[in-house]
């Protein structure tokens, strides 16, 4: 089984390198072909009531506490990075197709089947599991005081919420930090998203973040302590999968519905939360 | 008699401005409680089809007149608002809010199940102002930023959820769109996703 991630994330380093090395120019000179389109605006904002411009309106975040963080460079304006965006809409129409006429019906019965708070004590089990791992992360981005509260909440949660079932440290000021992954840690290294990339059943990601997931494979702490064998380790992924199929099909119907183009939407919906989490 | 007069017209004046110059806060937190009442109301216990198109419309009254349409036209338009037509321009001021308003109104009146809206936070710029709120769904509390605008009152022009920028969103689709369509196209485009939304709405609430 771990074989096969190996091989995955070798696959995509090399792809990553070679987009990396070969991709970043065409995607500047676009940008500036785009910013000068916007100035050729500009000059019209008054006869729409309006005295900012559309960065000003859309990029600034005066909620923002960190000053440092205020005005980081946003380039979800521009188009977002897409260089095989045939391929990923082919994969985009399969999965909508499995959505709506698998998972869906799935997530509806599996609703039907279970109490709401055996799904939440599920959810929470699966969400203390991963708490050594965003430790961890949180280490390598240097937040030493994230953290501590991870490691707090883990300790909380397991042996005082019956070994993560019940989340009694989210009641606790102070002991809900921001959920950290690897690609965020690669984003806070400075590593950009790269290609987007649609993955088969799983959806939107990006390069960089495929291969954070596949890297947490071999750091997830939990791996190590735990020694179970890959059958049981693949019934236990399922059961996350499908505990957290309802929450995800209700988001997916959510952006279809609101969407043009839900592929465009989901990618650039993705490539904006990705950016906020990296942010914070 | 008349400096008796001329107090109680200044007293006037002074209450009627202060209820006017609302905060951002306010002007988010009057609307949005207007709208849990109408959806609470016992009017709407039992939504047949007619009733919820009522309630539809009833809770578009309350919501149209605190967004700033034209600025959310031509910030989700874009690099491409100047290619459009004066004419063009509006019929997508007017679909676009229509596409909003029957996309998110919808989506509300679903499912809204009673959940908790607390008023957080707000911070003003000169003319720009946003707004924090917190909307407990499940178990945590999603953050949601309205931006606004203050021209006489202010009035939203993006929604953030969880950081994610409504407006951007848009904008990308629509640029996307363009980039190989017409203004004309992108219209009627608007007009069918509208009229899909409309018809889903008379479907019943499961």
């Amino acid at each position: 089984m771990k074989k096969i991630y190996f091989i995955i994330a070798l696959f995509f380093s090399v792809f990553f390198i070679f987009s990396f090395s070969s991709a970043q120019e065409p995607s500047t000179a676009k940008t500036q072909a785009e910013d000068s389109l916007f100035e050729d605006i500009e000059s019209d904002y008054n006869d729409y009531g309006s005295d900012f411009s559309d960065e000003e309106l859309l990029d600034d975040d005066l909620l923002s506490e960190d000053i440092s963080q205020k005005n980081p460079p946003d380039k979800t304006f521009k188009k977002d990075y897409d260089p095989i965006e045939p391929v990923n809409r082919a994969i985009f129409y399969v999965n909508d197709k499995v959505y709506v006429y698998v998972f869906t019906p799935v997530a509806k019965g599996y609703v039907k089947a279970t109490p709401k708070f055996a799904r939440t004590g599920i959810k929470n089990f699966f969400s203390n599991l991963g708490s050594p791992l965003r430790v961890l992360n949180n280490l390598f981005q240097g937040k030493f005081k994230n953290a501590g509260q991870e490691t707090g909440r883990f300790f909380v949660n397991t042996l005082l919420g019956f070994l993560g079932f019940v989340d009694s440290a989210s009641t606790i000021e102070g002991l809900t930090p921001p959920k950290e992954d690897l690609g965020q840690t690669f984003g806070r290294w400075g590593i950009g998203n790269g290609p987007y990339l649609v993955i088969p059943l799983l959806g939107p990601s990006t390069l960089r973040d495929t291969l954070g997931m596949a890297g947490e494979f071999y750091i997830n702490p939990v791996d190590y302590a735990v020694d179970i064998d890959s059958k049981e380790e693949l019934i236990m992924d399922a059961t996350n999968a499908l505990n957290s199929l309802p929450h995800k099909m209700d988001l997916y119907k959510t952006l279809k519905d609101s969407a043009l183009d839900p592929y465009t939407a989901a990618k650039n919906a993705y490539i904006q939360l990705r950016l906020e989490q990296v942010k914070k | 008699m008349i400096k008796k007069a001329a107090f109680l017209f200044a007293l006037i004046f002074v209450m009627a401005t202060e209820c006017y110059a609302q905060t951002p806060l306010e002007s988010i937190k009057v609307p949005t409680e207007n709208i849990i009442s109408i959806l609470k109301s016992d009017k709407y216990k039992s939504l047949t089809p007619e009733l919820r198109e009522k309630q539809w419309q009833e809770i578009w009254n309350v919501v149209k007149d605190n967004f700033e349409f034209t600025i959310i036209s031509r910030l989700a338009a874009g690099k491409y608002w100047s290619s459009f037509s004066k004419d063009e321009q509006q019929k997508f001021e007017k679909l676009f809010a229509e596409l909003l308003a029957n996309t998110y109104i919808n989506k509300v009146q679903e499912n809204f199940k009673n959940q908790e809206v607390s008023y957080i936070d707000e911070k003003i710029s000169g003319k720009k102002a946003e707004v924090l709120v917190h909307v407990a769904l499940e178990d945590k509390p999603v953050p949601i930023i309205y931006r606004l605008l203050n021209n006489n009152g202010w009035l939203i022009y993006d929604v953030k959820v969880e950081g994610m920028s409504m407006i951007k969103n848009y904008r990308s689709q629509f640029d996307e769109f363009l980039f190989k369509n017409s203004p004309e196209k992108l219209i009627k485009a608007l007009d069918s996703k509208i009229n899909q939304l409309r018809e889903e709405r008379k479907k019943p609430v499961n």
